[in-house]
């Protein structure tokens, strides 16, 4: 009782989002030490997710010390003063929770799923190896064997993944985003524990962090429990935010690669574009460009190509403006068998062109309330959710900007669609790449 | 006031020391174990959010007009519904000779276009609301599912009762799919985890339809016409083997109706190539699949059981713990965090309709490779003759009794487990039953099993990779 009502008493210092239901009705607010807690409240089953989210990923390893964001995501799971070894699986394991973590470019981010009744379980947990990791060499050694079997795994075997790591090396140049998440294997190698600990020294800290709490559970009681288990935890001074290159130099860069294994031709187009943090006016015209342009069956690529033309088996369009750092437009076709790969790139390029000159009120209007349409499908599932605002907040999105986002879409208008369409195209580094099987045939 | 006087002069200035300290020690240690020592009951215990009690109410209903039954699992939460259907046996492995893949191009053609919607115009009507419709087609059974808003429902019903009755299967739209799938089946070989797949249903199923390529078969495809996926659809989606799950803003009057209204005009019954029982020779064998890659990558397998044998519960919770747990099983636990020689490695139990099997895979670099298979091995035998300890039972009961309410996150997963609750005769009641058939799994039954189930002597390795003198 007494801390319930020092809570309360703690809640008023509280900074208190908007309320206005929107994408989720989510509320957020900050504890002192400049944690940012979001809430989704979501009451259709007795489950929570739990996620930590730090502001860090792999773009902000220093120079040859790629992986260690990876690495200290894995550690992260292997022991604190407090909760030895490996007992962390055990305990959320035991307890009913699954949980796992994953670090991307931009952030990296840690979840338990549960029974609501485990929830302050997995915050005492999350809370204690937010400050409190101790890791011993031997765990440190096998978890970076462990690494190292996870990118030959994941990246080394599938000649796909391979053609993707050239093809954002190309695109990004000198770009830390152009480095991969998993760092390369002579570098994972050289890792030494004291990287990882500079790493989470330096960015593993509350008030570089988000704490999404996603399900059975009120805002009442997410505050007093977050103080309780977070609301200890000492900021760090002086988080170095780690500045970025402007990539400013237009350039088109055209690559082809022919691996073996590869049995079928691929086409990728990537763009740099804007993203949340670089020009925030012109995302949701590029996302409603985006849905018109490749998303889906009825899109005017898959109609032009794929339907009218038979010149592709596939194709599609993905635009990614959640980033700390530049966003991109990609297309990716799947041309048909024999056909000649520069014949397809003239298709691909002349139907993108025919694709931006057809905009009209009409065709923006559709495809902006197809984007709308299912957005009450949004309330269904408390992990989905968790996942999109956590992501979103992650590279800086304020809630408001997260929950706001059906009327920016809605408020894009066909003209401001054409205006982003072209200067995408025609103002902004692209890079075309051919994957093709190797001399000598196919694997069959 | 002797008594008082007896003890003042008996423990004097010392003896208050004395108890001052143990007061002191007592307290310390109270506050070192309470703020320092890490006790998770302790935590549960004084949490402020309990245990909630959790309807999963689901209800048996027949529709009006034709008697088709359905489950259904209510929940206004939010205007949504959700609706899975299953074609019992409708899968690749009854697809007839000479058109193996007709069921995976049905599955792809059936919302490209019915009545007098062509494709672009059905999934034009699609996306303008919002409806997800997809069907899929697996080893042995032909599934779909459909999800709306509450107010586009009625266009969403009408649109899945055009896509079951009256497909259109256009010429173009056929010739399209079959390139697509002809176009997957070389992608599936780009990556050594595709063709090792591909070849331990043939080195494991060998002469029986299991052993199938799971988009089909070239020739096949190749010569599938119109008719012939008019045919299979006649014969293949009927109401004889149609099992259907509701989940969402739906009641249960409504759900009749909306039953009738979708799959009342499927034709009663159809005609199915009857599948096997797969016999499989566990002899203790070891393939392996020479070629170049930075990892090579393991299939292995056993038998098991199905999911309404009576040992069913015992065997799962003893893959649990050997292997089916993630991070803390046992086989995770020795080749992975102890050792590091891998980054995934995993058993399930692979339940199909003609087979149940205890499948297990792992993938590692060449120089690990040996190693791991003897873990493998090891812990198999292990596990075969000392079975599993009372606390790992504990656990992993704990485990599947307390994450089982995680199921219930979407509308659509609900409808799933409704699907599969009536394809396995699991009960109307299996939702409020299951955490008491995990209760009741006893020591001595998980251990029974095992001994039965995990015998390394009937156990197949299909291997691929740069493997040298192995």
């Amino acid at each position: 009782m007494k801390i319930r009502f020092w809570a309360y008493f703690l809640g008023l210092v509280f900074c208190v989002g908007s309320a206005e239901a929107k994408l989720f009705g989510a509320e957020d607010f900050y504890l002192d030490n400049g944690m940012q807690v979001i809430v989704v409240s979501n009451h259709k089953a007795p489950i929570i997710r739990q996620m930590v989210w730090y502001k860090a990923g792999s773009t902000d390893e220093p120079l040859g010390k790629g992986g260690v964001a990876h690495l200290l995501e894995h550690l992260m799971f292997r022991g604190t003063k407090k909760v030895k070894d490996s007992e962390f699986n055990r305990i959320v394991t035991e307890n009913g929770a699954e949980s796992n973590a994953f670090t991307s470019l931009d952030y990296t981010a840690y979840y338990e799923v549960m029974d609501i009744s485990k929830l302050e379980l997995a915050m005492l947990l999350e809370a204690d190896r937010m400050r409190n990791l101790d890791i011993s060499r031997e765990s440190f050694e096998k978890e970076r064997d462990i690494v190292f079997q996870e990118r030959k795994q994941v990246v080394e075997n599938n000649p796909a993944s391979y053609f993707s790591e050239t093809f954002r090396r190309y695109l990004w140049q000198e770009h830390p985003y152009s480095r991969p998440v998993t760092g390369m294997p002579e570098e994972i190698q050289n890792l030494t524990l004291d990287d990882v600990y500079d790493f989470y020294r330096r960015y593993y800290a509350p008030n570089n962090a988000i704490l999404v709490l996603s399900g059975d559970i009120d805002v009442e009681t997410a505050k007093e429990l977050s103080v309780k288990y977070f609301g200890g935890l000492k900021p760090t001074k002086n988080i170095t935010k780690t500045s970025f290159p402007v990539l400013d130099k237009f350039s088109k860069t055209y690559f082809e690669m022919k691996l073996p294994r590869i049995n079928a031709v691929r086409m990728t187009q990537s763009c740099l574009a804007p993203s949340y943090n670089t020009d925030k006016s012109r995302i949701y015209a590029l996302a409603v460009f985006s849905r018109y342009l490749g998303e889906g069956e009825t899109s005017k690529l898959y109609k032009k190509l794929v339907v009218e033309r038979k010149s592709a088996l596939s194709v599609s369009a993905s635009y990614d403006f959640a980033s700390r750092s530049y966003g991109s437009f990609t297309v990716s076709a799947l041309p048909k068998e024999n056909i000649d790969a520069d014949e397809f790139q003239k298709e691909l390029k002349q139907a993108i062109a025919e694709a931006v000159a057809e905009i009209t009120l009409d065709e923006i209007e559709n495809t902006k309330q197809k984007m709308l349409a299912g957005q009450v499908y949004l309330l269904d599932n408390p992990n989905d959710a968790a996942y999109i605002a956590g992501s979103l907040a992650g590279i800086g999105m304020s809630l408001e900007d997260i929950e706001n986002q059906a009327d920016y879409i809605r408020s894009v208008n066909y003209k401001d669609v054409i205006a982003a369409a072209k200067d995408l195209f025609e103002n902004s580094s692209c890079v075309l790449g051919v994957l093709k099987p190797a001399e000598g045939g196919e694997n069959v | 006031m002797s008594r008082r006087g007896y003890r003042r002069s008996s423990s004097g200035i010392f003896g208050k020391i004395f108890w001052v300290v143990v007061l002191l020690s007592l307290g310390l240690y109270w506050g070192y174990t309470r703020y320092f020592v890490f006790d998770p009951q302790r935590i549960l215990d004084e949490s402020v959010l309990k245990e909630k009690s959790f309807e999963t109410n689901v209800v048996e209903i027949v529709s009006p007009k034709k008697g088709i039954k359905a489950y259904l699992f209510e929940d206004n939460t939010n205007p949504i519904v959700s609706i899975s259907f299953m074609f019992k046996d409708a899968g690749l492995a009854s697809d007839p000779d000479g058109e193996v893949g007709i069921a995976n191009m049905a599955a792809a053609l059936l919302s490209d276009g019915a009545g007098d919607l062509n494709a672009q115009q059905f999934k034009e009507e699609l996306e303008k609301r919002a409806v997800g419709l997809s069907f899929s087609a697996g080893m042995d059974d032909f599934g779909g599912s459909l999800l709306t808003t509450s107010d586009n429902q009625k266009e969403a019903y009408a649109l899945l009762k055009s896509a079951l009755t009256a497909p259109r299967f256009d010429a173009e739209d056929v010739a399209r799919v079959k390139k697509q799938l002809l176009i997957a089946l070389k992608q599936q070989k780009e990556h050594p985890a595709g063709v090792l797949a591909l070849d331990f249903a043939k080195e494991i199923y060998a002469g029986h339809p299991y052993s199938r390529n799971p988009v089909g078969i070239r020739n096949d495809i190749v010569n599938i016409t119109p008719e012939k996926l008019k045919t299979f659809v006649k014969n293949h989606l009927t109401r004889n083997n149609l099992i259907v799950g509701i989940a969402g803003a739906v009641s249960e009057e409504r759900a009749g109706v909306i039953v009738d209204e979708i799959f009342g005009e499927l034709p009663a019954n159809g005609r199915i190539t009857f599948v096997r029982e797969a016999k499989i020779d566990f002899d203790g064998r070891e393939k392996n699949i020479p070629g170049k890659f930075p990892q090579a990558v393991s299939s292995f397998v056993n038998p098991g059981l199905p999911r309404n044998d009576k040992d069913f519960y015992p065997l799962y919770i003893a893959n649990h713990i050997f292997g089916g747990s993630g991070l803390s099983s046992r086989l995770s636990l020795s080749a992975r965090e102890d050792e590091g020689l891998t980054y995934n490695i995993y058993t399930y139990l692979s339940l199909m309709t003609r087979a149940s099997l205890l499948k297990g895979g792992f993938s590692s670099t060449p120089e690990n490779f040996a190693r791991v298979q003897e873990i493998i091995r090891s812990e198999w035998n292990k596990m075969g003759q000392n079975g599993v300890t009372r606390k790992e039972l504990d656990e992993a009961k704990n485990y599947l009794i307390s994450s089982y309410n995680l199921r219930f996150a979407s509308i659509a997963d609900i409808a799933d487990i409704l699907v599969y609750m009536q394809k396995d005769n699991l009960g109307l009641d299996f939702l409020k039953k299951r955490n008491e058939y995990v209760k009741a799994v006893r020591l001595e039954d998980v251990n029974r099993v095992s001994k039965k189930f995990f015998n390394e002597k009937n156990l197949i390795f299909v291997n691929i990779g740069n493997l040298g003198e192995n």
